[in-house]
């Protein structure tokens, strides 16, 4: 069975408003899938429709029995009151993780993303990047089955998102399937195994690279030149 | 032809700051209709009015007995202190940073337009605050008209030097430090007016004359320079919208269900400094408490409110008579408090995107439960307290 599959009839903000239709796709094991789409395609309501936040959804989200998942939201969000630490030490006791493990694991994360020494300084206090970085270590630390990760790039120097990226990869090796909603073309090109091309609220494309080319009639094209394709609204099947 | 463009220019900041204070006074407008709906106006506000009308009218007739227990220095004091209210407002704007700070002249213009906005609204509130009190300053404490004039132009003036010198203290690094300074110029300052007041009510009136125009040099040697620089646009954007803001902030904080979250600017918590744990036993049960309990004491916003509960509560048991009034109040602040900690809950936990996931977890319900009814008992315990001590000192004093 797949660890996630989306059958999305359609979904809004609002009962009969609907924002996003017929988006079926399912997410399989060590499977890093790309969300792509130009601004206001329906990228942020497909993940909202996952995560069950959306007031009207005609559809199914199944999880896997018993698959946990971790989000990471495109804009950073903690507790203005807790340390980083203390949000670590929150998600460790209600996810059930072993104590010893658990600390373990986060002095790991936090000394290779190299914020150990503003773990108990409060994140709201944290530069762009850094947030960013506490956001990845709060989703990686319970080793979920599933990441939904929206915009993962934004704010990331390019040794932090070098870093992004192998942690990416080591949780695909592990098994973990990753949705990942992004508008850098170039490095989704490099590391998604399949996409999902959204506009207009709409599935326009979906599949490997090969068969997004074949669907656009462009054999050689980029992933770049597929979306642009899409985007401007070109006939391309 | 420089003459056309200039005028041109002219006309151009002239209408846009009348877009602008159009644009506050709706916005201003706006939040005090979120509270008055038709029906208050209509019914309460309008007939109240009238009322007020007819009232101030025999003010000029007849004056209350009341106000012959009042001291005229207390107009004094309150006048100082509304010397202290207020804020010169410039009526920039977040985008400006973006497009009219290419024109640095016309941005300049609208600061110094604004400026002498401010200058006449305050003095026309100290002015009809002053003919609120006319017929008392005349006939209960006759004094001359003169005296009258001076004593609006002396709080006119005293509030445009203050209202200099506030972004002077603002300035100043370190809260403490802050705190200092402003205390002193405020005691300085009221110790001034003192000085002045014991010349004004002997009708010796160079001396007040004199501090007026002191006032009035001075408020525009300290904020006029301000107003040419565009060095300082970040810091009087903020101050702006804090001014504008002021009002919505009020409701929101005068607003029950609207609890009003304040962000700290601290790097590290005030206590548990480097994360310790308040349990020492981990499960979900006690993560949820110790989330709940960490933001709720190092959020001002949510212990403030708990303990403005218990005060109101503990003043109404110690004053109000009937023992039957006393119970009443009692239970109803019970399921006032629990509905309240409650509604915090939900705030802290089903409303945040990081916990909300966890929310129907047994841990989540059996937390609650505990910390709910704990802080509802410390409550509780608080008022009771509060009363005893506040009654046993009532009697003391009533002896």
């Amino acid at each position: 069975m797949s660890l996630l599959k989306a059958s999305i009839n359609k979904a809004g903000y609002e009962i009969d408003k609907t924002i996003i239709q017929d988006i079926h796709f399912s997410i399989e094991s060590g499977e890093l899938i790309g969300l792509i789409g130009p601004n206001g395609a329906g990228k942020s309501t497909t993940i909202r429709s996952i995560l069950g936040l959306m007031a009207d959804l005609d559809g199914s989200i199944e999880f896997e029995k018993d698959r946990n998942y971790s989000y990471v939201p495109e804009r950073p969000i903690f507790y203005d009151e807790l340390t980083l630490w203390e949000h670590l030490d929150f998600i460790a006791s209600v996810e059930g993780l072993v104590d010893r493990d658990y600390k373990k694991k986060a002095k790991e994360l936090l000394d290779v993303y190299k914020l150990i020494d503003h773990a108990h300084e409060l994140p709201n206090t944290y530069s762009k990047g850094m947030q960013q970085k506490a956001m990845l270590i709060l989703s990686l630390i319970v080793s979920p089955s599933i990441y939904i990760i929206d915009e993962p790039f934004i704010g990331l120097d390019p040794n932090a998102m070098k870093l992004f990226l192998s942690s990416i990869e080591e949780e695909r090796t592990r098994g973990a399937g990753i949705l990942m909603s992004t508008h850098v073309l170039d490095t989704a090109e490099k590391v998604c195994d399949r996409y999902l091309l959204i506009h207009q609220g709409r599935l326009a494309a979906q599949g490997t690279l090969d068969e997004i080319r074949h669907q656009c009639n462009l054999p050689d094209g980029s992933l770049y030149d597929c979306f642009h394709l899409i985007a401007e609204g070109k006939d391309y099947e | 032809m420089s003459r056309t463009s200039t005028s041109r220019q002219q006309i151009n900041i002239f209408t846009l700051f009348f877009q602008r204070l159009v644009g506050e006074w709706k916005f201003q407008t706006r939040i005090f209709r979120s509270i008055l709906d038709w029906t208050v106006i209509v019914y309460i506000l309008l007939p109240w009015l009238v009322v007020f009308g007819f009232i101030y009218r025999s003010w000029w007739v007849e004056q209350p007995e009341w106000i012959e227990q009042i001291p005229f220095v207390l107009f004094i004091v309150l006048g100082y202190l509304v010397a202290w209210t207020g804020n010169y407002r410039i009526f920039i704007q977040e985008a400006d940073k973006v497009f009219l700070v290419k024109h640095p002249v016309l941005l300049v213009a609208l600061k110094r337009i604004s400026y002498g906005y401010s200058l006449l609204f305050h003095a026309l509130g100290i002015g009809c605050v002053t003919l609120l009190f006319l017929p008392f300053f005349i006939h209960t404490y006759q004094y001359t008209f003169t005296q009258v004039l001076l004593f609006f132009v002396l709080l006119t003036t005293l509030k445009w030097f203050v209202m200099a010198v506030k972004p002077k203290l603002k300035k100043i690094e370190g809260k403490f430090i802050k705190s200092v300074c402003r205390g002193l110029v405020f005691i300085l300052g009221s110790w001034t007016i003192q000085f002045i007041y014991s010349f004004w009510i002997e009708d010796r009136l160079v001396l007040p004359i004199l501090a007026c125009l002191l006032f009035t040099a001075l408020a525009v040697a300290f904020y006029a320079p301000h107003l040419s620089k565009l060095s300082n646009f970040e810091e009087d954007l903020a101050n702006e919208q804090e001014e504008r803001n002021k009002y919505m902030n009020s409701v929101l904080t005068l607003s029950p269900e609207l609890e009003k979250v304040k962000v700290s600017n601290r790097k590290r918590p005030w206590f548990y400094r480097k994360s310790g744990r308040i349990f020492k036993r981990r499960s979900a049960e006690t993560g949820f408490s110790e989330l709940f309990i960490k933001v709720f004491l190092r959020n001002s916003a949510y212990w403030s409110g708990f303990l403005q509960i218990i005060s109101v509560t503990a003043v109404a048991l110690i004053f109000v008579p009937p023992l039957w009034i006393k119970v009443v109040v009692f239970f109803a602040f019970i399921i006032m408090l629990r509905s309240w900690l409650m509604s915090i809950w939900s705030q802290i936990t089903i409303s945040h995107p990081l916990t909300k996931k966890y929310r129907e977890t047994d841990a989540f319900f059996t937390a609650r439960k505990k910390v709910l009814w704990s802080l509802v008992f410390v409550g509780l315990f608080m008022v009771l307290l509060s009363a005893l001590i506040g009654r046993y000192l009532l009697t003391f004093v009533m002896l």
